[in-house]
């Protein structure tokens, strides 16, 4: 049966969806039909730059139209072009990289969706209230509809498990990956940061992060009293005022933005530690990145963290300061004895979580579900 | 000579001043009502605080005379000898000066909430009361982190099991439920093939063709439909769930379990008591949550009837010890319990219970029970919990397909030796939680209060 590949979040954000949505469309190619952006559908999808800006506006156009009130109702239907009910043709198998789209036409039990991970459901105050909205929306007609849902770790799957009673027949769980393009880019210095010893920090800066929580251990850790710099990489979010208010408050915490592959290979490759007490992580890409360059690392207890690490990070309660605090202290006072062998082992424990294991999972589950 | 007779009074004399939920049917209603009927005998009298008085739940009358939070200034004021037993979650517990305060509370989660100072609440209080050992290591965990050394204890939910198994009774009432996905099946008039073929030739703006219509049946699934169970006619394979709709209490995970094990047990009936802490949820809310829910799962099973009734009517104790009565086992799903009140209700009512062992509900069953479930922790928030829980606290999830596969056994086991399980568990019961064996626990506590080491 021929596939579609629902590609709209590429055009609408840069986090890891970017890249598995990219990275699948690349491998899969073969078996795939078309490509669909939001409602329209196309043969290829390396869309140059000026025309991935007019879909990136007509998308996001059409996520703004779902949210609109029940009086513009079917002005947004107009415009997305969704059929006021299901359609009753044959249609090819669409695989969709996030629940939201699932708004845009009818799906059922031959689709397969991605869920990363609920926290639109289980923590909406994280995100904008009508984007919780929609999604609350968009879990109810995955829920409905029966399809095949691909979760990217065990955390996902037993939260998908505790929260709607969905069992192996529905879900299968397929872990994400360290991009491999990381290595493909020569290592590039940032202008901002100094030649001192210093804990990374590598996402976005959205409330879900914990980048104050991390900023203010930091500050109480006294490890800033031993030279030590705190680095933040990530672009703007929801949580950005907040994050640089507490770093102007805090001592040695440089907040970098956006940094290029280049850029985030030199800050992998030269930080002492990696720490990332983020609140939930469906799976935590940037941790796989951290030791696939060998870094210690400290996560968080929560979400697939401790899945994705193992014993090889420092985990705690990422909720409590003083509890963050105290990891970053070991993580230090670890991470200057740390030695080749250690590095070693969380370079392995990084290959487990490899594109070429990822897309024989996948593959094995579009021809398992067909 | 009962228990009481027993039990040496710690010579506290004095009032001791109860602050609870006092009047409705929660299972921390009971617990206080157990606990203060043992505690009565170390004090000249007894007030009681209602802290959760609501018109819909507090339809019992009060045990001890009411009083307002301004009367314990008064007392004190009065140079009254008092006890405080803050029978309620550590945010809501107040402290006395020159008073004993005691705070006695049942916890699902391995942490407190985050941000409403609960250990320093806690650390106030000159003994905390926990009733299992599981919450006495949480606790005294969270006492440590703040450095305080407050006395930590079990005094365990007292529990009249005096009266098992002689508390049977053949009493079985009908139970108003409701069939959860009714499939009906439907006359109706359809359009003949002719009919079709000819409004398909008329324009799409023509005449309407009205002729040409043939009586047809078909199928359709209802949300449900209300009937009547008799409890008195026995089955086979019955399972009796008390749930909420609280997401730790896991009602889609049992759903699911409930469909597994019924592809295998067609003949198997789930009688669901279901209801909301919610007050202002009717069963229509419920109903079409929960007919949504079984819906979903049993397309996703493959279970074309699910043979679930559900009952929405708050019952009495008589008609609720009827429902254990008639079947064969309780089930639950949950996530994280307090104490595992249903567990208990249970075991006196002669029936033997099917959940996983976690948590508080852990200790209510011997270590060898065989119908145990094995879970595994989940931990973070669960869609729609309350704000109150904590956000990296752990829930115990059942196994995929262990409670469909202790369901089978269970049902499978000769009555014989179900009934030697019950006996051992009753045993188990009795020797834990006996009012007998909680009294001089509680002297005990009243004592160290008096007499601090």
């Amino acid at each position: 049966m021929p596939l579609w590949l629902d590609m709209s979040p590429t055009v609408v954000n840069r986090t890891a969806i970017y890249h598995i949505a990219r990275d699948t469309a690349g491998h899969l190619a073969p078996m795939v039909a078309g490509y669909r952006f939001g409602t329209d559908v196309r043969a290829h999808f390396d869309l140059t730059r000026p025309e991935e800006q007019t879909i990136r506006q007509d998308v996001l156009g059409k996520i703004e139209a779902l949210g609109a009130p029940r009086s513009t109702k079917e002005r947004a239907r107009r415009l997305m072009g969704v059929p006021a009910r299901p359609q009753r043709r044959p249609r090819p198998r669409m695989l969709l990289f996030d629940p939201l789209y699932v708004l845009f036409e009818p799906i059922d039990n031959r689709d397969i969706v991605f869920v990363l991970d609920l926290t639109t459901l289980s923590h909406p105050e994280w995100h904008a209230p009508h984007i919780a909205a929609l999604y609350a929306r968009a879990f109810d007609r995955l829920l409905d509809s029966g399809a095949h849902i691909v979760s990217i770790s065990t955390h996902t799957t037993a939260s998908l498990r505790a929260n709607f009673g969905l069992c192996s027949q529905n879900i299968v769980t397929v872990p994400l990956y360290a991009r491999e393009t990381l290595l493909a880019s020569a290592p590039v210095k940032p202008q901002a940061v100094l030649d001192e010893p210093f804990v990374l920090f590598v996402g976005s800066l959205e409330l879900r992060k914990n980048v104050v929580g991390l900023i203010q251990a930091f500050d109480i850790s006294g490890v800033a009293d031993q030279g030590l710099h705190l680095v933040i990489a990530g672009g703007e979010a929801n949580d950005g005022p907040r994050v640089r208010e507490a770093a102007r408050a805090a001592r040695n915490v440089h907040v970098l933005g956006f940094v290029s592959d280049g850029e985030l290979r030199w800050l992998y490759e030269n930080a002492l530690a990696f720490a990332y007490p983020s609140y939930l992580e469906g799976f935590g890409v940037p941790i796989i990145e951290a030791l696939k360059f060998g870094l210690p690392t400290l996560g968080a207890i929560t979400g697939a963290v401790p899945e994705v690490a193992g014993p090889l990070a420092i985990l705690v309660d990422p909720y409590d300061l003083q509890s963050i605090a105290d990891g970053l202290t070991t993580l230090v006072e670890n991470a200057t004895q740390d030695t080749e062998k250690q590095r070693a082992a969380r370079r392995s424990r990084a290959r487990e979580y490899s594109l070429p294991n990822y897309l024989r999972v996948l593959s094995s589950t579009l021809e398992g579900s067909e | 000579m009962t228990a009481m007779a027993q039990v040496p009074a710690a010579n506290l004399r004095g009032v001791l001043v109860v602050r609870g939920d006092l009047r409705s049917q929660t299972g921390w209603s009971r617990a206080t009502q157990a606990l203060v009927k043992l505690m009565q005998p170390h004090f000249e009298c007894v007030f009681g605080i209602d802290l959760h008085y609501s018109p819909i739940v507090s339809v019992l009358p009060a045990p001890f005379r009411l009083i307002g939070e301004r009367d314990i200034d008064l007392l004190t004021e009065a140079n009254v000898k008092l006890t405080l037993l803050n029978m309620c979650l550590p945010h809501e517990f107040r402290f006395v000066p020159d008073a004993h305060n005691i705070g006695y509370f049942f916890w699902e989660s391995d942490k407190p909430p985050p941000s409403l100072g609960w250990t320093e609440l806690a650390g106030l209080m000159d003994q905390i009361w926990v009733p299992t050992d599981w919450q006495r290591e949480i606790v005294a965990d969270w006492m440590r982190r703040v450095d305080r050394g407050t006395d930590v204890r079990v005094v365990p939910w007292p529990q009249e099991t005096a009266e098992i198994p002689a508390a049977s009774s053949d009493w079985a009432p009908r139970l108003a439920v409701h069939r959860i996905l009714t499939t009906v099946e439907l006359e109706h008039l359809a359009p003949t093939e002719e009919a079709c073929e000819a409004r398909q030739r008329v324009p799409r703006f023509g005449p309407r063709i009205a002729a040409g219509v043939q009586r047809r049946r078909k199928h359709m699934v209802l949300d449900g439909t209300a009937c009547e169970l008799d409890l008195a006619t026995p089955r086979a394979s019955l399972a009796f769930a008390v749930q909420t709709d609280v997401p730790r209490k896991g009602l889609p995970v049992l759903i699911a379990e409930w469909l597994q094990f019924r592809s295998n047990c067609p003949d198997a009936i789930l009688l669901l008591k279901l209801s909301s802490i919610d007050v202002t949820k009717d069963r229509t809310t419920l109903h079409t949550w929960l007919s949504r829910i079984v819906r979903r799962l049993s397309a996703s099973i493959g279970v074309p009837d699910d043979g679930i009734l559900v009952c929405y009517d708050r019952l009495t104790d008589a008609t609720l010890a009827a429902c254990y009565r008639a079947a064969t086992t309780f089930v639950s799903a949950s996530f994280g319990e307090g104490f595992g009140g249903p567990i208990v209700e249970s075991l006196i009512a002669g029936t033997l219970p099917l959940m996983p062992a976690h948590t508080a509900c852990a200790g209510l069953l011997p270590e060898d029970y065989p119908f145990r479930v094995e879970s595994r922790p989940v931990i973070g928030k669960l869609v729609g919990e309350l704000p109150l829980y904590p956000p990296a606290g752990s829930w115990h999830v059942a196994v995929e397909g262990a409670i469909a596969r202790r369901l089978s056994e269970l049902f499978s086991t000769a009555p014989e030796m179900r009934s030697q399980v019950l006996r051992a568990c009753q045993q188990h019961l009795r020797d834990a939680f006996g009012a007998d064996v909680v009294a001089p626990l509680v002297a005990s506590a009243l004592s160290a209060l008096e007499n601090p080491a």
